[in-house]
């Protein structure tokens, strides 16, 4: 392949450095387009124009980019209009979206008249293969990596997420300016594709976590247990786990996940999108899956008993002194 | 002031917690009908009987034993500690088997008219932790006894956490073991995946330690193959390990019919553990055996 340099006169170096280097050397990223300025894709595209990145954004919703005008950012009404970025980073919902967005027939190839280096960042959570397949249809000077995130909005306006990378080093090496706007831990998890898969893997565990303990906490309170000490009593057991990390309680975590019925809807979705990638991954492997499964029928038929639980968690009150430890 | 200590159960936890309790120069008894676990402990010096009721002397009697049913038979079977107390020495019972919260109360009620003090103390930790004194003790009941037991306690585990009346201590366990039983399945089976796509399980672990899919597989440095091989170690001890995950899940499910709510993951929960056998066993097996992770 060739080294991504617009520069003839770079040419010579060029041929004394492996490919790599070059491609690390030079691919410096000033230009940044985001496409799906969503809940999470709004902050951190105001994360990265604050550090000074030239920003377009692309929402196909008017009041979504209507947000951007008068900053400075760029306004492109499709993702073809937004192809003259250094670097692209793609943030829709579902798998057809993102494959639009890339592909369609205003797509970011459809806009890139003259080829020139770009490179895509896949941040939505999708499946390994449908990357895989679209990065078959690229050309040469398209490239792109996977960089899922997870860390919620608060983690998106506050630059804290935690962003899994797969792709060549190259072309992780040349975004990780970019990224570190976004978030303190990039974790690289292999090749195209790895991020994803270790995405959805850990989405599982995060909902299995977070259905079954919505109930326990919720039988907790029943028995009159303060959320908080049974968190402080889990860290210190076998039943640790994501939610119990707070020492404040499990409070506020259930607070986003239902905090009315829209949000409860919209992490409904997510969870039964996540779990659906995963069914289908175990579905191509060896073996058997079968709580895998379970999890997945479960959640398809989650509903108002399950917002109940989770507001009524959200809503407890927290003690207000510390859970007793006693003894050393 | 506790200066005796009975230990009834000496089976895996209940063998090296006696242990540390005697070498913490306690006086100690030792009771289990199977004369074998209890050799270890002639040898040494410490009494031994197969008769609970002849623990009945001992300021504080701890109970490790298997089931509920043994709970209650050791306290009020017919050679039970019941039969061995006398009216002025009265000890502190101690329940260290995990329960349900209903059992352990139906328990103190039956014992209400005589003066012993029934009190929860469920750990968590395994065989490991109670080897190297490093269980987590929950405790349920009269906050005096509790406290006079601590000192017993201390030997035991680094941590003591007081839950409240008596049976607090087990709702927490069984809210522990329930988390902790669920996130071992199913972290195994993405675990499993994760094998299959070629990632490598160590540097699994860490990003799901970082993440929302952190669990107490993902937090050993040495990656969950060590974890998966204790819980597997070979189809015995995974039965065994299945009965107790069984039995958990079991009675948090039991606690969930009786509470307000509806607790569907529970009783989802409850029908995949009751299919598991051969199948997860391999899986856990071949978690076990996978090559250690890149630094």
């Amino acid at each position: 392949m060739a080294p991504h340099c617009h520069c003839a006169a770079r040419q010579g170096v060029t041929a004394v450095l492996s490919t790599a280097q070059t491609r690390g050397l030079f691919m410096l990223i000033r230009s940044v387009a985001v496409i799906g300025i969503g809940a999470m894709g709004a902050p951190m595209a105001r994360r990265l124009q604050a550090a000074g990145f030239e920003l377009t954004v692309c929402d196909s919703n008017a009041a979504a980019v209507a947000a951007f005008s008068g900053t400075g950012a760029q306004v492109a009404q499709t993702p073809a209009d937004s192809a003259g970025a250094d670097a692209t980073l793609i943030l829709v919902s579902t798998p057809q979206q993102v494959r639009d967005v890339v592909l369609g027939a205003r797509g970011i190839l459809a806009g890139s008249a003259t080829p020139r280096t770009t490179l895509l960042v896949v941040m939505s959570t999708v499946s390994a293969e449908v990357l895989q397949d679209i990065s078959r249809q690229l050309p040469s000077t398209v490239r792109m990596i996977d960089a899922p995130i997870s860390g919620g909005v608060r983690g998106a306006e506050e630059g804290t997420l935690t962003i899994l990378t797969g792709g060549d080093e190259q072309d992780l090496r040349a975004i990780k300016p970019v990224l570190d706007q976004l978030g303190a831990q990039q974790i690289p998890c292999g090749s195209l594709g790895d991020a994803q898969t270790m995405k959805i893997l850990n989405n599982t565990l995060g909902i299995s976590i977070a259905v079954i303990a919505g109930e326990v906490y919720r039988l907790a309170i029943e028995r009159g247990l303060d959320p908080a000490r049974v968190s402080l009593v889990l860290e210190a057991c076998s039943g640790r786990n994501s939610r119990s990390k707070d020492p404040a309680g499990p409070q506020s975590g259930y607070a986003v996940l239902a905090g009315d019925r829209t949000s409860y809807a919209r992490t409904e979705g997510i969870m039964r999108k996540d779990l659906g990638l995963v069914v289908e991954m175990a579905a191509k492997s060896k073996g058997e899956y079968p709580m895998l499964r379970g999890l997945k029928a479960l959640v398809d038929a989650l509903g108002d008993e399950t917002f109940d639980n989770w507001r009524r968690i959200a809503e407890s009150p927290s003690i207000g002194h510390r859970p007793t430890e006693v003894g050393q | 002031m506790i200066g005796s200590v009975a230990v009834i159960g000496i089976g895996a936890m209940g063998a090296p917690m006696a242990r540390r309790i005697h070498a913490a120069g306690f006086e100690l008894i030792v009771c289990d009908s199977n004369a074998v676990a209890l050799a270890a402990f002639v040898d040494a010096g410490v009494r031994a009987t197969s008769l609970p009721m002849e623990c009945a002397d001992a300021d504080i009697v701890l109970i490790i034993v298997a089931t509920p049913d043994q709970v209650r038979d050791v306290i009020l079977g017919e050679h039970g500690v019941m039969a061995g107390v006398r009216a002025q020495r009265v000890p502190i019972l101690a329940v260290m088997s995990t329960m349900s919260s209903r059992a352990i109360e139906d328990l103190a009620r039956t014992l209400q008219p005589s003066a012993v003090r029934l009190i929860d103390a469920p750990v968590s930790g395994g065989a490991l932790g109670a080897e190297k004194g490093t269980l987590t003790i929950m405790t349920g009941g009269n906050e005096q006894d509790i406290e006079a037991a601590k000192p017993v306690f201390a030997c035991l585990g680094t941590q003591q956490f007081h839950c409240g009346a008596l049976g607090a201590a087990q709702a927490m366990k069984i809210v522990n073991n329930v988390l902790a039983d669920a996130n071992a399945v199913i972290a195994a089976e993405a675990y499993r995946l994760a094998m299959a796509q070629g990632l490598d399980l160590a540097h699994v672990a860490r990003v799901l330690n970082a993440s929302s899919g952190r669990n107490f597989t993902s937090g050993d440095p040495a990656g969950p193959q060590a974890i998966y091989a204790s819980m597997a170690q070979d189809r015995q001890g995974f039965t065994s390990l299945l009965a107790i995950i069984r039995k958990d899940v079991g009675t948090a499910d039991d606690l969930a019919s009786r509470a307000g709510g509806a607790f569907p993951a529970i009783r989802a929960l409850k029908a995949v553990c009751e299919s598991l056998g051969d199948e997860t066993f391999a899986q856990w097996r071949r978690i076990a055996t996978a090559p250690p992770g890149r630094a």
